[in-house]
C-alpha cells in the first residue's frame, strides 16, 4: 500500500509545524536581498548573498533530516561537536584584525563556529530543562550555566564580545521559562550587574573606549567622532536623516557615498532606516520581531517540553539579536560586533539561522499542537 | 513552563522593540532636522579660497609690498610610504628588520631589494604581530603592483598560513615590481629636471633626510611617552620635569633607570629623553640623524620587548600621527612647469603636494622698517583660533539652538570661514604691515560642495563666496626720491674730501679719519607742508629683508652704523639714539625771544668765542674761535653764534624756551601713524604707544622745565640745541614747517585718501607773528645765500629759495667727545613753502654746511627731485 504522496506529507508537516514563520522568513530573506543589493558597490547584484540564502535553506532542510527525538537525544553530542571547533579556532583558526574567529574550509570558505554554538546552546538548554523541569533554586541551574559559560568564555577569548553577550539573555530567558522561581531568578539578574566591574577590568582598551564613546555619544569632539565614535555617529546620521519615508532604494547618501562602515554586516539596519525611513524601519522591526514572537507563541502550544524550549529558544535567539544589533546602531547600547541574522552578510550566521529555523520546524512537527492556553500549566 | 512566563518574556521583548521604535521616532522624526543637517554638513566639503592681501604702494603707485601667488612643494611621508614604490620597499624591509639603505637606494637598487621581499615565506612572517603582517602584506601588494580590491584577501591568506615564497605564490609580482620601478624612475627623473640645477641633491636623498627627521621625531616622542607612562604622567609633564638640571630631573631619571633596569648612568638616559643645553645636547646633536635614530630605536625596541606595559602601541600611535600630520617643506615658489606636472599627474607622485601660498614680496626695498614685514601666527593667536573652533563645534552639536545661540553660531561660523586668523596664514608684524593689518587683510572666500549632491549622486556646488581682497595702502613715500637721496648721499660722501680741500679754507686740518665715505650714516626727512605727508624718510645704512631674515644676529651685533636704527625717526629695532639738534634749534629760541619782546631782534650781544658761566666750570664755546664780536639776532642766526644764544637764553629764561619747545612737540614722538597714542593721556611720560612704537622709541626729548630753571648752564646749552633737547630729523622738519607756515603739521606716512588717518589731534602751538617770522626767515635765507652764511658756500640754486639752518651736534659718550653730527634743516621755497627738510649726518666731525647742505644740493639737482618744484 502506498503511503501518502509527498504533497500530502508536506501539507501535513506544515499543518503540524509553526508554518507562519515560513512566509515571515521568506519576506525577510527577500528584503535582505534588496538590502544587500543596495549596499553592494555600484549596485551590483549580490550574488554572494544569494548563495548564502541558499546555504540557509540547505541547513534548514538538513535540520529536517533528523527527527525531534533524534535531536533531543543527540543534543549533548551536537554541543560537544560544535565545542571542538570552538577550541580549535583558538589554536589554529584564521586571525583577522587581531581576533581568531574563523576556520578555513575548502575552496576559500571559512566557518565561524561561535554562530553554530548559539544553536547548540539552544539545543542543550532545551534538553537540560526538558530533563530537569522546574528548577527551584540557583544550584539547580549551575550545570546548564556551566554549559553556557564554557563556550561563552572561549568566545570571549577570541575575542568576540558581541556573540558572548548573546548567551546571557538566552540563558536567562530559558531559565525563566523553565520555571526558576522569582526569588532565585532575581539574583540571577544581579549577576551581570555584579560582574560588570570585574568585566571592566578584564576587557580590552578598545572595548572600554567603545563603552565610553557610547556613554558620551552626544558630547564627542570632531576628533573623537572621526576615530572612536565614527561608526555610531554615521549610523545615527544615516538613521536620523532617513526621516519618515527615507531616500529610497540605493539612494541613501551614507550608503552610496561609502560613509557608513560595515553596512553590509553589523550596521545594516541604518541602511534600512536611511533608505526606507521611519515607516520602513518600524515595519522591518515589527516584521522581524513577529518572527520571534510567533515562535514564542507557538512554543506555548506544544506539550513536549523539548519542543517548547527549542521553539522558544529559537524565537529568543532572533529577538535577542534584533534587540542588540538594532540597539547598537541606534546608540541604545555600546557598540559590539553582532550581525542581524538573515539580513547581514555573514555566511556562518546564515547557516546557523537556517539550522535554527530547521530545528524549529522539525521539533514543531513532531506532535499535533494542543490548542489549549493551559498547555503549560502543570 | 508557564504561559504567564512565556507571555512575560514576550512582553519584555516587545518592550525592547517599543524602546527601539521610540528611539527611531526620536532620531527620525523628532530630531530629523538636526540629523539631516548634520548628515549634510558631514558631506560638505569646503575649500577655502585665499584672499589677496592689500598692496602697499608709494605715492606714485610703485609697489612696495604685494602678494605673489606661488606654489610650494610639500612632502607627507605617510602618503609616500603607502603610495610610492620606494617608500613601500623601505617600509616592507624595515618591518622585517632589514636596512634598506634609504629611499634613494630603494629606487636605484629596487630590483634586488624587491626580490629580497618576494623571497619571504609565511614562516618568515611568524615573528610579526598580526598588525605588522597586515602592514607587510599591504606594502608587498604595492611593490608588486597588485590592486588591493582583487588581491587583498589572497595575499592576506598567504601571509596567515600559505605555502611557498611570495614570488612563488604570486608570479606576476616580479613583473609588477619591474614595471613600478621603471615608471617611478622616469617620473622622478622628470621631476628632478624641473626642480632645477640649484637642487643640491637628488630628490629621493632629500626625501630620505626628511624621513629620517620624522623618524627622529617619532622615536623621541615615543620614548618620552613611554617614560611618561612609566611615571604615570603626561609626556608634557615629563618634559617640564627634565627640562632643567636640578633635583627634580635627577629624581625622575633615577626612578626611570630603576624601573627600566638602565645599565648606565641616569643622566645618559636623560640625554636621550630631554638633553640639557650644553655638552649633553651638543654631543647628541653632533651625531648624524641616522645614528641618533639607531640609538633611539634600539632603546625603544628594548622597552617594547621588556617593558611592554610602558611601550605597547606607543610607537605605532606616534608613527600614525607624525607621518600624517608633519608635513615637510621641500621647495618654495615652484616654476609653472613643475606645478603643472604635479597637478596633472599627482597620482604618480604620491606624498608630494602642492600648496598654493600667497607669498609676500617687497619689490622695492626702501624703508623696510616703515613698510614692515609679515609673520606667521604665534601661539596665542593659534590658541584663539582653536577656542573659536571649539566654540563652533560646541554650538554645532546643540540639537535645537535658541535664537541667541543660532545667531552666535552663524557669527562664529562665518568668522571661521572668512575672517578668523588661521594658523596657516600670515599677518603684519612690523611697520605699515602691522599697523594697517585691518585694511590690508581681506576675507577668505570659499567654495562649498555637497559630496554626493542631495541624492547621493554627483557633487553639488552649493555656495561660492568670492574672497574679499585686502585694501591697498598708498604711502606718502616716493621710491624715486629715495633712490635719488641714496645716490646723492653716497656721492657727496665719496666726494667730500675733495670738496673740503677746495672749498673750506678755514679748517684745512679738519680730521676726516672717523668719516667713512663708503658707509654714510644719514637720516633724511622731507615733509610736505601742504598735507604733512612724508615723501622721504631715508635712513642709511639700511638692510634688506633677506639680511634681516637670515643674518639678524650679525646685523644686531654691528656697533657703529647699525642699519636697524632709523635715523630719520629716532627709533628702530636696535636701540635708539636721538641726537641733539645742535644749532638748528636756535631759530626756536629766537622765535621765543621775539614773542616775548620783538625788540630782541635788534638786541646786540658780544661774542669773544666763549663765555665762562658765573657758577664756574667749563667755558661755553662758540663755533668761531675768535668770536663774532657784536652780533644782533640776524647775524647770530646767519653765522650761528653760540655765545649770542647763550646770553639770549639766559636773558629770556627757561619758561618761554620750554613752552615753545613743548608746544612744538619736542617732548614726544611726532605721532606718525605707525606709532599710535592713547589720546586720553596728556603728558609724555604717560603716553602709551601702540602700533609699532619701536620706530620712534625715545624719539625727541626735552628736559624738564624745572631742570632748565635750576641750571643756567643747562639752559644755555639747550638754547644751542645741546643737552636739554634731543630731536629726530622728522621732528626738526616739523619745527621748520611751523616756521614756514605757522602750523605744526602731523606727519603722515600714508597718502591722503590712501587708507590712513591722522593719529591725534593737533596740540596748541606757539603763534609767531608775521613780522617775527619774516625776520627769522630773512636770517635763515641769509644762511643759505649770503656770504658768511654757514651754508652759503654750498652754492644752492637761487631759484630754489632755500631757507636753511646748519647745525653741529656735539656728542659725548662716557665723558669722551665723539665725532660730531652734522645737520641741515629748513624748507623751500621761501615765498610759498612746499617742503621742509632735515638732514642728519652722524659722526662726520663736519658741520652741516660742509656735508649735509651738499647732500641737499645734489638731491635737489637730481631729475627725480624736479617733481618737488612742480
Amino acid at each position: 500500500m502506498k503511503g501518502p504522496s509527498l504533497f500530502y506529507r508536506l501539507r501535513g508537516f506544515l499543518r503540524r509545524t509553526c508554518w507562519p514563520i515560513l512566509p515571515l522568513v521568506g519576506i525577510l530573506l527577500t528584503f535582505s536581498f534588496f538590502v544587500q543589493w543596495s549596499v553592494s558597490p555600484e549596485l551590483a547584484l549580490p550574488s554572494g548573498h544569494v548563495l548564502r540564502i541558499g546555504a540557509l535553506g540547505f541547513f534548514a532542510i538538513a535540520a529536517l533530516v533528523w527527527s525531534a527525538k533524534r535531536w533531543r537525544a543527540q543534543a549533548y553530542v551536537f554541543y560537544a561537536v560544535v565545542l571542538m571547533p570552538l577550541v580549535w579556532v583558538l589554536v589554529a583558526g584564521r586571525a583577522t584584525n587581531g581576533s581568531r574567529r574563523w576556520i578555513d574550509l575548502f575552496g576559500g570558505f571559512k566557518l565561524q563556529p561561535s554562530e553554530f554554538m548559539k544553536v547548540a546552546i539552544i539545543l542543550v538548554l532545551a534538553r537540560w530543562f526538558a530533563d530537569h523541569p522546574k528548577p527551584s533554586k540557583l544550584s539547580d541551574i549551575l550545570k546548564p550555566g556551566l554549559l553556557v559559560a564554557i563556550p561563552a568564555m572561549l568566545i570571549l577569548v577570541e575575542p568576540d564580545l558581541g556573540t558572548a553577550l548573546v548567551f546571557i539573555p538566552l540563558f536567562l530567558s530559558m531559565a525563566w521559562l523553565a520555571g526558576l522561581p522569582w526569588r532565585s531568578f532575581r539574583w540571577l539578574l544581579l549577576v551581570p550587574v555584579l560582574l560588570a566591574p570585574i568585566a571592566w577590568l578584564a576587557i580590552q582598551d578598545y572595548q572600554k573606549e567603545r563603552i565610553l564613546t557610547w556613554w558620551h555619544q552626544n558630547e564627542l569632539s570632531p576628533e573623537e567622532i572621526a576615530i572612536e565614535g565614527y561608526h555610531l555617529h554615521h549610523a545615527k546620521l544615516a538613521v536620523g536623516s532617513g526621516g519618515l519615508t527615507g531616500f529610497g532604494f540605493g539612494q541613501g547618501p551614507e550608503n552610496r557615498l561609502d560613509r557608513l562602515p560595515e553596512r553590509h554586516n553589523d550596521f545594516v539596519f541604518p541602511v534600512i532606516a536611511e533608505e526606507y525611513g521611519f515607516l520602513g524601519a518600524v515595519g522591518f522591526l515589527l516584521l522581524y520581531a513577529s518572527l520571534g514572537i510567533t515562535l514564542l507563541a507557538y512554543a506555548a502550544r506544544y506539550r513536549d517540553p523539548f519542543a517548547r524550549y527549542v521553539l522558544a529558544g529559537v524565537g529568543i535567539h532572533f529577538l535577542v539579536h534584533l534587540s542588540l544589533n538594532v540597539g547598537v546602531t541606534l546608540g541604545v547600547w555600546p557598540t559590539t560586533g553582532l550581525p542581524l541574522p538573515m539580513i547581514s552578510f555573514g555566511g556562518s550566521s546564515m547557516m546557523a539561522s537556517g539550522l535554527a529555523l530547521g530545528l524549529a520546524l522539525v521539533v514543531g512537527a513532531t506532535r499535533a499542537p494542543l490548542f489549549s492556553s493551559r498547555a503549560f500549566e502543570s | 513552563m508557564r504561559g504567564l512566563r512565556l507571555r512575560s518574556l514576550a512582553y519584555v521583548f516587545l518592550l525592547i522593540v517599543a524602546v527601539l521604535i521610540g528611539r527611531l521616532f526620536q532620531l527620525q522624526i523628532k530630531d530629523h532636522d538636526y540629523w539631516l543637517r548634520e548628515a549634510r554638513n558631514s558631506r560638505l566639503d569646503r575649500e577655502s579660497i585665499p584672499f589677496r592681501r592689500g598692496r602697499i604702494l608709494d605715492r606714485n603707485g610703485k609697489i612696495l609690498a604685494m602678494d605673489k601667488p606661488s606654489y610650494d612643494l610639500f612632502f607627507r611621508y605617510r602618503d609616500f610610504r603607502r603610495g610610492h614604490i620606494a617608500g613601500q620597499l623601505h617600509e616592507a624591509l624595515a618591518l622585517m628588520g632589514v636596512a634598506s639603505g634609504g629611499l634613494e637606494v630603494c629606487l636605484t637598487d629596487g630590483e634586488r631589494l624587491g626580490s629580497l621581499c618576494f623571497a619571504w615565506t609565511p614562516e618568515d612572517l611568524r615573528s610579526l604581530t598580526a598588525r605588522q603582517r597586515g602592514d607587510l602584506t599591504f606594502y608587498l601588494r604595492g611593490i608588486a603592483d597588485m590592486p588591493s580590491s582583487l588581491w587583498r584577501i589572497a595575499v592576506q591568506e598567504w601571509a596567515e598560513g600559505g605555502q611557498g615564497s611570495f614570488a612563488e605564490q604570486f608570479p606576476q609580482a616580479v613583473g609588477g615590481l619591474h614595471r613600478g620601478l621603471l615608471e617611478a624612475r622616469r617620473e622622478i627623473e622628470l621631476l628632478e629636471e624641473l626642480l632645477g640645477p640649484e637642487w643640491p641633491r637628488t630628490l629621493l636623498s632629500k626625501l630620505e633626510l626628511r624621513r629620517q627627521d620624522l623618524e627622529n621625531m617619532v622615536l623621541g616622542d615615543a620614548l618620552r611617552e613611554c617614560a611618561g607612562r612609566a611615571l604615570g604622567i603626561s609626556s608634557y609633564s615629563l618634559r617640564n620635569r627634565l627640562k632643567s638640571a636640578g633635583e627634580e630631573r635627577e629624581q625622575t631619571l633615577k626612578t626611570l633607570s630603576a624601573r627600566w633596569a638602565w645599565q648606565t648612568e641616569p643622566h645618559a638616559l636623560g640625554a636621550l629623553l630631554v638633553p640639557l643645553d650644553g655638552p649633553e645636547k651638543d654631543a647628541f646633536q653632533g651625531m648624524s640623524t641616522a645614528a641618533q635614530n639607531q640609538l633611539l630605536d634600539n632603546f625603544l625596541s628594548d622597552l617594547e620587548s621588556n617593558h611592554a606595559d610602558d611601550a605597547t602601541g606607543v610607537r605605532r600611535a606616534h608613527v600614525q600621527r607624525i607621518h600624517q600630520y608633519r608635513v615637510k617643506s621641500l621647495k618654495r615658489d615652484l616654476s609653472f612647469e613643475l606645478v603643472d606636472l604635479l597637478a596633472q599627474q599627482s597620482e604618480n607622485y604620491q606624498g608630494l603636494y602642492l600648496q598654493e601660498i600667497a607669498r609676500r614680496i617687497y619689490p622695492n626695498e626702501i624703508s623696510p622698517m616703515l613698510v614692515g614685514n609679515v609673520r606667521s601666527v604665534d601661539s596665542d593667536e593659534t590658541s584663539e583660533f582653536q577656542e573659536t573652533l571649539d566654540r563652533f563645534h560646541a554650538l554645532r552639536r546643540i540639537f535645537v539652538r535658541t535664537p541667541e545661540e543660532e545667531a552666535e553660531f552663524r557669527k562664529v561660523r562665518d568668522g571661521l570661514w572668512s575672517d578668523a586668523l588661521r594658523p596657516d596664514e600670515m599677518r603684519g608684524a612690523t611697520g605699515v604691515e602691522l599697523v594697517y593689518e585691518d585694511q590690508l587683510r581681506g576675507s577668505r572666500g570659499y567654495l562649498q560642495v555637497l559630496e554626493g549632491g542631495e541624492d547621493g549622486g554627483r557633487p553639488l556646488e552649493l555656495l561660492f563666496s568670492k574672497p574679499r581682497d585686502g585694501s591697498d595702502i598708498t604711502l606718502a613715500l616716493d621710491v624715486d626720491l629715495a633712490v635719488a637721496a641714496q645716490r646723492s648721499i653716497l656721492k657727496v660722501y665719496q666726494e667730500t674730501p675733495a670738496t673740503l680741500a677746495s672749498t673750506f679754507l678755514e679748517t684745512p686740518a679738519q680730521s676726516l679719519r672717523l668719516f667713512n665715505p663708503n658707509l654714510p650714516r644719514v637720516g633724511f626727512a622731507l615733509l610736505d607742508l601742504r598735507s604733512g605727508e612724508t615723501p622721504l624718510l631715508m635712513s642709511t645704512p639700511g638692510f634688506t629683508r633677506e639680511e634681516f631674515r637670515f643674518n639678524y644676529q650679525e646685523l644686531a651685533a654691528i656697533k657703529a652704523g647699525n642699519p636697524m636704527r632709523n635715523r630719520a625717526l629716532g627709533g628702530g629695532y636696535i636701540g635708539a639714539e636721538v641726537p641733539y639738534p645742535g644749532s638748528t634749534f636756535k631759530p626756536l629760541v629766537a622765535a621765543a625771544a621775539l614773542s616775548l619782546n620783538p625788540d630782541y631782534w635788534d638786541k646786540v650781544f658780544h661774542c669773544e668765542g666763549a663765555i665762562t658761566p658765573i657758577s664756574g666750570g667749563t667755558a661755553l664755546k662758540c663755533d668761531s674761535k675768535w668770536g663774532h664780536k657784536d652780533v644782533a639776532m640776524r647775524e647770530a642766526l646767519k653765522r650761528s653764534c653760540n655765545v649770542y644764544f647763550y646770553l639770549l637764553a639766559k636773558e629770556i629764561g627757561a619758561d618761554v624756551i620750554h613752552a615753545y619747545a613743548k608746544g612744538l612737540g619736542f617732548d614726544r614722538p611726532t605721532g606718525l601713524e605707525l606709532v599710535r597714542f592713547d589720546a586720553s593721556q596728556e603728558s609724555a611720560e604717560n603716553l602709551r604707544l601702540s602700533g609699532d612704537p619701536r620706530l620712534e622709541r625715545h624719539a625727541n626729548y626735552l628736559s624738564d622745565k624745572v631742570d632748565l630753571q635750576k641750571s643756567t648752564v643747562r639752559l644755555m646749552r639747550t638754547a644751542i640745541g645741546q643737552v636739554g633737547v634731543q630731536a629726530s630729523p622728522l621732528q626738526m622738519a616739523r619745527m621748520y614747517g611751523w616756521l614756514a607756515t605757522g602750523e605744526l603739521l602731523q606727519p603722515r606716512l600714508v597718502h591722503a585718501g590712501g587708507g590712513g588717518s591722522p593719529a591725534r589731534e593737533q596740540q596748541t602751538v606757539p603763534v609767531l607773528s608775521e613780522t617775527n617770522r619774516a625776520r627769522i626767515l630773512d636770517a635763515l635765507f641769509a644762511v643759505s645765500y649770503e656770504e658768511g652764511g654757514t651754508a652759503a658756500r654750498t652754492g644752492f640754486d637761487p631759484d630754489w629759495q632755500i631757507i636753511s639752518k646748519t647745525g653741529t651736534a656735539q656728542i659725548s659718550v662716557g665723558g669722551k667727545l665723539q665725532p660730531t653730527h652734522a645737520w641741515l634743516t629748513g624748507f623751500f621755497p621761501r615765498d610759498q613753502p612746499r617742503y621742509a627738510f632735515a638732514i642728519l649726518c652722524e659722526n662726520t666731525s663736519l658741520h652741516g654746511g660742509q656735508i649735509a647742505s651738499f647732500i641737499l644740493k645734489d638731491f635737489l639737482s637730481s631729475p627725480e627731485a624736479e617733481v618737488l618744484f612742480e
